[in-house]
């Protein structure tokens, strides 16, 4: 493909900037004490023992990890939607991201229709909840290069999210379920890389400038660290598999990510998260 | 660590293991075979067999040790047949020397990481794939792909909820994606716009997760030890 440098620098600055104006409004809501910063969070919740980093995800509570997941499918499901309605996607394309839009769809009736079933209150979000754009400044549904690396960073980011939470977990069955959709998650990203020239997997921590963090550490990062870590149940494994090369060695690895790193990544496109 | 690789690829020094290798190559081992394979109480440890205790978090993680080795082998021996540079193109050779390597490294990890209770390195058979043949090898990496990933999801429940056990979990949650990675990218190659073969994903959009019994049934074509999970637990 080829590179518009400006176009990656245009979508940086504006992930930056809306990154910074959500800080803000975090910053500010933390200055207004517990009360107030709970105030935002959705009605589903009540939400116990509410953590507004998380935006009152609690990972200690089952429900809670699969309404994080639900929000996230509902995140990608719309944004394929509206991919495949727009136009935007190169015909010879058009099959993957209709099953990618099916498979996402999916992921949002059964997720919501799990935590129905067990008694809970799943969330619920209308297109215009969200915006891929993040005000204007992504052409996320008028330039196919743009969509490609937004749907790259919530495919990879998904799969992190998803990693991140299976250890929190307890029931044997949400488990399996969430294992079975995080391995689909993977196989999108990989589908998707590949239709951006890139590999199916993760070199280092390497992405385009706008989805960077995407691949970047999380919190805290010694639990939760980049993709180019190569150090794996406490062996470092650039010292101990010295026959491969770094970028192999994070190649066969992908890494968990936080809840609240991935909020933050999700941030600017939802208008409803912190 | 070269050795630690190169010592995968030979048969393994058991002496049952051999006798068995032996008797199967003869073709006098089958009535023996057989009836292992038709042993229904899969709670029965069988002393000729390599069992994959899954009372325990070693019995898991060797259960994916076996299954690492086996694609392990596999690119292995893709990538260094003769006709390699001939049968597959540019890109394809690419995506399937970086496999080799990622299959090695996850193998070479288990091995390290369950240290005196790995397993030993089993003996792959690869009779029933033509490695000069672009669809054979590719079909045969998406059945190791997918059922790599069906392994991996079905066995995320039997690992334990210790401390030491969710450390475990997301260790194969880091190594099961990049095999569903894997898949993807076999099957885009095999047929573009695809990311499973049909019938992988359903309806639901969720891969599968199969038991080890069943795993091992099919993984079992092309492993000459008989190799077998055992104390599976009973979960609802």
């Amino acid at each position: 493909m080829t590179m518009n440098t400006d176009l990656f620098k245009d979508l940086d600055t504006a992930l930056n900037n809306a990154a910074t104006s959500r800080r803000d409004a975090l910053r500010k809501a933390g200055r207004l004490g517990g009360a107030a910063a709970l105030s935002v969070l959705p009605l589903y919740g009540m939400a116990k023992k509410a953590m507004a980093s998380n935006y009152g995800f609690n990972p200690e509570d089952d429900f809670d990890i699969l309404n994080y997941a639900l929000t996230l499918e509902f995140l990608e499901s719309y944004f394929y939607q509206m991919g495949v309605d727009s136009g935007v996607i190169a015909s010879a394309d058009r099959p993957l991201f209709e099953t990618i839009n099916r498979d996402e769809a999916a992921h949002v009736q059964l997720l919501s229709g799990a935590i129905t079933q067990a008694g809970g209150t799943p969330v619920s979000y209308q297109p215009s909840d969200f915006d891929f754009t993040a005000g204007g400044m992504f052409p996320a549904f008028t330039d196919y290069q743009t969509f490609l690396i937004l749907s790259q960073g919530f495919e990879d980011t998904g799969v992190r999210a998803y990693k991140g939470q299976a250890a929190n977990i307890e029931s044997k069955t949400y488990l399996t379920v969430a294992l079975q959709i995080h391995s689909v998650e993977a196989r999108h990203a990989a589908a998707v890389r590949r239709v951006r020239g890139s590999n199916g997997w993760i070199t280092n921590d390497n992405g385009p400038d706008p989805i960077a963090a995407v691949y970047g550490p999380g919190n805290p990062a010694a639990q939760f660290p980049s993709e180019a870590n190569e150090t794996q149940g406490g062996v470092d494994l650039g010292v101990a598999l010295s026959s491969y090369t770094m970028a192999e060695i994070t190649e066969a690895f992908d890494e968990p990510l936080d809840m609240q790193t991935v909020i933050g990544i999700a941030a600017p496109f939802a208008d409803f998260l912190p | 660590m070269p050795d630690l690789i190169r010592s995968h690829a030979e048969p393994v020094s058991d002496p049952r293991a051999s006798r068995r290798s032996f008797l199967k190559l003869a073709g006098l081992g089958g009535a023996v075979l057989v009836a292992a394979g038709c042993d229904s109480d899969s709670g029965n440890p069988n002393p000729d067999a390599i069992n994959l205790d899954f009372s325990n978090d070693f019995g898991v993680l060797n259960y994916a040790y076996a299954l690492e080795q086996l694609e392990a082998a596999f690119y292995a021996t893709v990538v260094t047949s003769s006709s390699f540079s001939t049968t597959f193109n540019t890109d394809e050779q690419a995506v399937l020397r970086s496999i080799r390597k990622h299959e090695e490294i996850h193998r070479e990890f288990l091995k390290a990481a369950l240290g005196t209770n790995a397993i030993p390195g089993l003996t792959p058979n690869f009779d029933a794939v033509d490695f000069g043949n672009k669809s054979s090898v590719l079909g045969t990496a998406q059945v190791f792909e997918d059922l790599g990933v069906a392994a991996y999801n079905g066995a995320g429940k039997y690992i334990s909820t210790s401390q030491a056990g969710r450390g475990y979990l997301t260790i194969a949650g880091k190594i099961v994606s990049v095999e569903g990675r894997h898949a993807a990218v076999i099957a885009g190659l095999i047929t573009p716009n695809t990311i499973a073969a049909s019938g992988i994903i359903n309806s639901s959009g969720l891969d599968r997760a199969l038991e080890p019994d069943v795993v091992l049934g099919m993984a079992g074509d092309f492993i000459v030890e008989d190799i077998r999970a055992i104390n599976v637990p009973s979960l609802t």
